[in-house]
């Protein structure tokens, strides 16, 4: 029962991202988010949270707290505020993914990914090889998510 | 002067000297104070600078052990199961050194069709293999300096254009290079590259191991452009650490071999893989030694045989060209 309510409390918001992206009716579950924390090459990416949750297995199968062996509280991963718990079991706020994976190019901490290999690592789970190019040809990497900033600017002035 | 018999004896014993003690005259400090010079002690001398040179090579082998323990040393982990053949690095690589573009755009696939090496105009490429479980997700190698802990580039070297740097990087001196190119066949990886198109002004090209951002605070280029966290900058000590975790937690992922943990003496750069390494073209045939070792004995005695040998020869040319002469 515990483990259901985890579990449920685990659909998750992709924050620490300068995210934006409206809210579904029923749960506090984004639907479109955009990831531009890291964008230096690359435009921000939308990034559409709704098709994924309906797409995956479950959360687990991005936000990688849940199913793996790392023993830890819910509460240190989830901000649970009591009065919003009783109205729905969503509506908690996920910890930032940047909190624990830097987001700086000084060498670190290496026992775990930076940001930007924890995101890609995630999204390669179902997207290398699988779903899109990408594994198979390095196009696939403007295939599938990034816009170049070069491009983006010449695709503004032709507007 | 009887006092000192024993040791006498056997200093005489280790020279040789078969002359009955007593009826040589020895440098006597007790008796008056000062320093003669004696013909025992011209002797001992001269035994001492031919036991030097003798040895002379066991006292580089410890010099470059000095090398082996710098324990602060950096490297760079790749973990080939993770990367995707992007190319980011190399075009991070590219920008980073200053590198003319390429003739063929970096997101083009086609280079795959052919296995590349690092040329004076790409410190690194990454080359295709075929993936055995899964034809989807081929494995990329990228290839660039591996950065040995003892060098076969700079043990070829004539003209010492190579240096190891406490950092770990091996690094390479244009302005003391004179195009000999014996490092190019020295190098077990076959990395160093020589620019053809400089044909006056000699130089050879590889990886700094971004050198200069390394000693800013930084990483290197290829390390920071990686999108899926293939390559890892730390200290060597901690990503054989992190290697040999990985390996551990995921036995059904990884083969157990860190290459480049004792490949040719052990290297900076270091990987893990998922197929064995010499399918995916690294050099399986390495010794564990470094290769400097291989060549160490031959060539410390050159510099004996080229002294002694004409002067022996000599020698017993005259002392037969004499006899011949008697008779």
């Amino acid at each position: 029962m515990k483990k259901a309510t985890i579990v449920l409390v685990a659909v998750a918001l992709w924050i620490g991202i300068s995210a934006a992206g409206e809210l579904t009716a029923g749960g506090n579950v984004p639907k479109v988010l955009t990831l531009g924390r890291l964008s230096r090459i690359y435009e921000p990416v939308a990034f559409d949270h709704s098709r994924h949750v309906s797409m995956a297995g479950g959360c687990a199968d991005c936000h990688h707290q849940h199913g793996t062996m790392q023993v830890q509280a819910c509460s240190e991963c989830h901000r649970l505020d009591p009065s919003v718990f009783k109205k729905s079991v969503n509506a908690a706020a996920l910890k930032p993914c940047r909190d624990c994976h830097a987001a700086s190019d000084r060498p670190g901490d290496i026992s775990r990914p930076g940001l930007k290999a924890a995101y890609h690592q995630a999204c390669f789970k179902c997207h290398r090889g699988e779903v899109g190019s990408v594994g198979k040809d390095p196009k696939g990497c403007t295939e599938m998510c990034h816009v170049p900033r070069a491009q983006a600017k010449l695709e503004e002035k032709k507007r | 002067m009887r006092r000192l018999s024993v040791a006498d004896s056997r200093k005489k014993s280790a020279l040789g000297d078969n002359v009955p003690e007593g009826e040589q005259p020895v440098m006597n400090i007790e008796e008056t104070g000062k320093a003669t010079l004696s013909r025992r002690r011209v002797l001992q001398t001269l035994a001492a600078a031919g036991g030097a040179t003798l040895i002379g090579a066991s006292a580089e082998v410890f010099a470059e052990n000095r090398i082996s323990g710098w324990p602060d040393r950096k490297g760079m982990l790749t973990d080939l199961t993770e990367c995707v053949g992007c190319r980011t690095c190399e075009k991070a690589c590219n920008a980073a050194n200053a590198l003319p573009e390429p003739e063929v755009p970096f997101d083009e696939k086609s280079v795959f069709e052919k296995k590349r090496r690092p040329t004076a105009s790409a410190y690194t490429v990454v080359n295709r293999y075929e993936n055995p479980n899964s034809s989807d997700k081929p494995f990329y190698r990228k290839v660039q300096c591996n950065h040995c802990n003892e060098p076969g580039c700079a043990a070829a070297c004539p003209v010492r254009a190579y240096t190891k740097t406490p950092e770990g990087a091996v690094l390479y001196n244009k302005d003391v290079c004179f195009g000999c190119r014996y490092c190019m066949v020295a190098c077990p990886f076959y990395v160093p590259a020589y620019d053809y198109e400089s044909a006056l002004d000699p130089r050879i090209v590889k990886c700094t191991l971004c050198h200069e951002r390394v000693k800013k605070g930084g990483i290197p280029a290829c390390a920071e452009a990686c999108p899926v966290g293939t390559i890892t900058f730390g200290k060597r000590e901690d990503l054989i650490k992190l290697a040999r975790n990985r390996i551990r937690k995921h036995p059904d992922r990884y083969i157990d071999h860190i290459y480049g943990e004792y490949e040719v003496g052990g290297t900076s750069w270091l990987y893990i893989s998922g197929i064995p390494f010499d399918r995916m073209d690294f050099p399986s045939n390495l010794v564990d030694k470094p290769l400097v070792e291989q060549t160490k004995g031959f060539l410390s005695a050159v510099p004996l045989v080229l002294t002694i040998w004409p002067a022996l020869l000599g020698m017993c040319y005259a002392a037969t060209r004499n006899k011949e002469e008697k008779e």
